[in-house]
């Protein structure tokens, strides 16, 4: 009994003098079982097992996790920045030029980096306001948007009207967030220098707005009217496509929004009709082939196609609007494209349910407009 | 003896290191993990989803520098309400230009020190009202691990030491599971499952999920409608399953808590924001007015009363054991019988609601959109004993925990106690 004692606690000892150091061959076992989560809770089981062993992770064993994150989906990026943050707190002797050299590759995951700024900067204020201002061409969006926060709220201290343009004409070209580039836009009009906002995000405001067509009870959302199967193909330059409306009002050829961020409000073409569909229609002439991002805010139920690949659907009515509220991938062939917005109206009572109205942007995948040929 | 601890000794030996480490680990967490205390609350509107505490005796006068025992700023605003297991405050935040950083804090109850903070980035959609934010839901707790759950459906398991033991992003499984005003279920636990009811427009469902691994258990599909109820969960004192009861739009539900099965339902114009609750063997659900029901032994609901007129807008009831108190959106409080629905005294307490009330020592403590906690006397018919205006304002519900009420606003999170 003695002898078992003594076992035990020389064995408790140590654990609690020198910790668990983990055996480099479990981190990186356990680190690839986390990578292997999926969706609908997919390796969760054996990914728990696994994360008891990285909640014993050092501080000096940061440097690895970090570069997990690299090769981790969105749910493994959280397990792993989790362990990150108990390894941190177990004890002192944070890695810092590890880290550093982590941030410092451009390569590494936008996230990651983020998460890495944070650690250095976390008690070191000082150190942070001299970085941000460097992160204004960052690879990693979270890290540029610091950067353009600091400089549209520095700009707007500047007193020359002259520098204080050219400052917030820097800081667009390289804004991506829907917001920053409203609040140059905005602040730049304040020293009577307009920019077609619209443009400059990369709003379509040219339509032809076809219909109208049933939607009682919510059904026309699933129904293909005429202008659905005739619009959502590859438009042909020598085929001309008219369509009356089998509702009530009638095709609108040609309406032009002069709202900044492209908003068509259909209540105002259509004397807010309920139980209705429009197909708001605009043509896109790319210069190459390429794959863009279409970016929607819509507050009534919606389907958008590009040419004829259907790219984004939502059944959904009157739970707010916003720019870049749901986006898809499309594909844009050289030439003449065609973009049809199927935007349906219900007859919801609510006051707050009234609105019938839509916007979309191309862009690329950071968020830069990408324009028409006709409109740059 | 000898033969024994030569057993004892190979035993020991013939494991790796680790192994024995572990071994000696597990041991001494026997002796750490906390009970269950009196003074614990664990969820939403706390034991049983009740809004009361019948053993505390919070100060009925609340003062803005009396009865404030501390208070500490927040990375991140939210209004989802605080829990508190054992000596300590749990309480998420979401915080960043777009929500989507989701914060879990951990305070000593007693100093309001920080204990410890863990951070997130949100996998789901994180738009919500201007009022409103990611972290809507109110965690919840077995006493031994933390469960916390964003408006972007992320959901997460941490220790009591903020060690995360498992995670999982439903809306990246249902990418269009979201509300894009807020979603604000908070997540209530059933034995081994965490149960969720993620009920919007897109993909609508409700799911169990095993609370040791994240795994789902079960999940089924709801109706296509936005709902920020919580559910409640009726455990079985006899041969029935222990059941869910959730609110939607058009209907009232009752689920087995093990499979997700329908057990009974019920058509009818219901309000979708408040919660049930389970008061002195009757259940009260938001369905045509307030219907009370007592659940049969086949789980079922038999209507007991119905008041068209028993209408709460944004907080959910609370009950002792013979009154329900209900508060509408003017900011009237109104008192009923709760054996038979009948409505009682009346009083104004002003201001508007989202919080729910909470109930202790014969006092309603109520905390509104404007800043002000108000405080009635339940049993000199509503008459306001004490109003307090604090910067900030309060859409969160507070948790109970001895003699203190523990409510946050986006900024800070305080305790309210008589100062020591």
């Amino acid at each position: 009994m003695k002898n078992y004692k003594a076992v035990a606690i020389a064995l408790a000892s140590a654990y609690l003098l020198y910790g668990t150091n983990i055996h480099a061959d479990d981190m990186d076992d356990a680190i690839r079982v986390i990578q292997s989560v999926e969706k609908f809770g997919e390796g969760n089981a054996e990914a728990t097992k696994a994360m008891q062993t990285l909640n014993q992770a050092k501080p000096s064993d940061v440097p690895k996790l970090l570069d997990a994150i690299n090769d981790s989906n969105p749910l493994a990026k959280n397990w792993i920045r989790s362990a990150i943050e108990s390894a941190l707190a177990s004890e002192a002797g944070k890695p810092e030029s590890e880290i550093k050299t982590y941030f410092e590759n451009k390569q590494n995951d936008p996230l990651g980096r983020l998460l890495a700024f944070e650690l250095l900067t976390e008690s070191n204020d000082e150190l942070a306001q001299k970085m941000i201002p460097t992160f204004v061409e960052d690879p990693s969006l979270p890290l540029r948007r610091l950067a353009i926060a600091h400089f549209i709220e520095s700009g707007k201290a500047i007193e020359d009207k002259s520098e204080a343009i050219k400052i917030m004409q820097d800081t667009l070209v390289h804004a991506r967030d829907v917001d920053q580039v409203q609040a140059i836009v905005e602040h730049l009009g304040t020293l009577d220098t307009e920019i077609d906002l619209a443009k400059q995000l990369g709003f379509i405001t040219r339509w032809t707005i076809v219909g109208t067509y049933d939607n009682t009870g919510e059904k026309g959302f699933a129904t293909e009217y005429k202008p659905e199967k005739a619009l959502t193909e590859i438009p042909d330059p020598n085929k001309t496509v008219s369509f009356e409306s089998e509702f009530a009002g009638k095709t609108i050829e040609t309406h032009t929004t002069t709202e900044s961020t492209g908003v068509v409000d259909v209540n105002k073409l259509y004397d807010n009709l309920k139980n209705a569909i429009v197909y708001a229609v605009a043509e896109f002439n790319s210069d190459t082939d390429q794959e863009v991002d279409i970016r929607i805010g819509c507050i009534n139920g919606h389907k958008v196609w590009v040419n004829d690949q259907l790219v984004i659907e939502n059944d959904i009515y009157h739970v707010g609007m916003q720019p870049d509220q749901f986006a898809g991938r499309a594909k844009l062939k050289k030439g003449i494209n065609r973009i049809v917005f199927k935007v349906c109206q219900n007859d919801d009572k609510a006051p707050w349910a009234q609105n019938w109205m839509y916007q979309l942007r191309v862009c690329d995948e950071t968020g830069k407009a990408i324009l028409s040929t006709d409109r740059k | 003896m000898t033969i024994f601890n030569s057993t004892i000794k190979q035993f020991l030996m013939s494991y790796s290191n680790r192994t024995m480490i572990r071994f000696l680990f597990l041991l001494s967490t026997i002796f750490l993990v906390p009970s269950l205390s009196a003074s614990d609350w664990l969820q939403f509107r706390g034991p049983n989803g009740s809004s009361r505490n019948a053993d505390s005796n919070c100060p009925p006068v609340i003062d803005a520098e009396q009865t404030i025992a501390w208070k500490k700023d927040l990375p991140g605003k939210g209004p989802s309400g605080p829990i508190v297991v054992g000596d300590r405050v749990y309480l998420t935040c979401s915080g960043g230009d777009k929500q989507d950083q989701l914060y879990t804090i951990c305070f000593d109850k007693n100093s309001g020190e920080k204990v410890w903070q863990r951070r997130l980035w949100a996998t789901g959609r994180c738009f919500c009202h201007p009022l409103s934010a990611n972290a809507a839901p109110t965690p919840t707790s077995d006493g031994e691990h933390i469960y916390v759950f964003f408006s972007s459906n992320d959901l997460a398991c941490y220790d009591l030491d903020g060690n995360l033991k498992w995670f999982r992003g439903l809306a990246y499984d249902h990418p269009r599971a979201g509300h894009d005003t807020g979603m604000s279920s908070s997540p209530v636990l059933c034995n081994n499952l965490v149960i969720v009811q993620v009920e919007n427009q897109g993909d609508s469902f409700a799911a169990g999920i095993n609370k040791q691994t994240g795994e789902t258990i079960w999940e089924v599909k709801r109706d296509a409608e936005a709902s920020w109820s919580s559910p409640l969960v009726i455990k079985s004192d006899g041969d029935r399953p222990d059941v869910v009861l959730m609110v939607s739009q058009a209907r009232v539900s009752c689920l087995n808590a093990a499979s997700g099965e329908t057990i009974w339902e019920k058509e009818g114009p219901c309000n979708p924001i408040v919660s049930p609750i389970l008061a002195n063997q009757l259940i009260l659900l938001p369905i045509n007015g307030t219907t009370a029901y007592q659940i049969g032994s086949d789980g079922s609901l038999n209507e007991i009363w119905n008041s068209p007129q028993m209408r709460p807008t944004n907080a959910s009831y609370v009950c002792d054991d013979t009154t329900i108190y209900t508060l509408d959106r003017t900011g009237v409080v109104t008192a009923s019988e709760l054996q038979t629905g009948k409505r009682g005294w009346k009083a104004r307490v002003g201001g508007s609601y989202w919080s729910t009330p909470v109930l202790a020592g014969g006092y309603l403590f109520f905390f509104n959109q404007d800043g002000e906690a108000n405080v009635v006397d339940t049993k000199d018919e509503g008459k306001v004993v004490s109003t307090c205006k604090f910067e900030g304002s309060f859409l969160a519900s507070p948790a109970i925990s001895d003699d203190a009420i523990f409510i946050r606003t986006d900024e800070q999170l305080m305790k309210i106690a008589e100062k020591p």
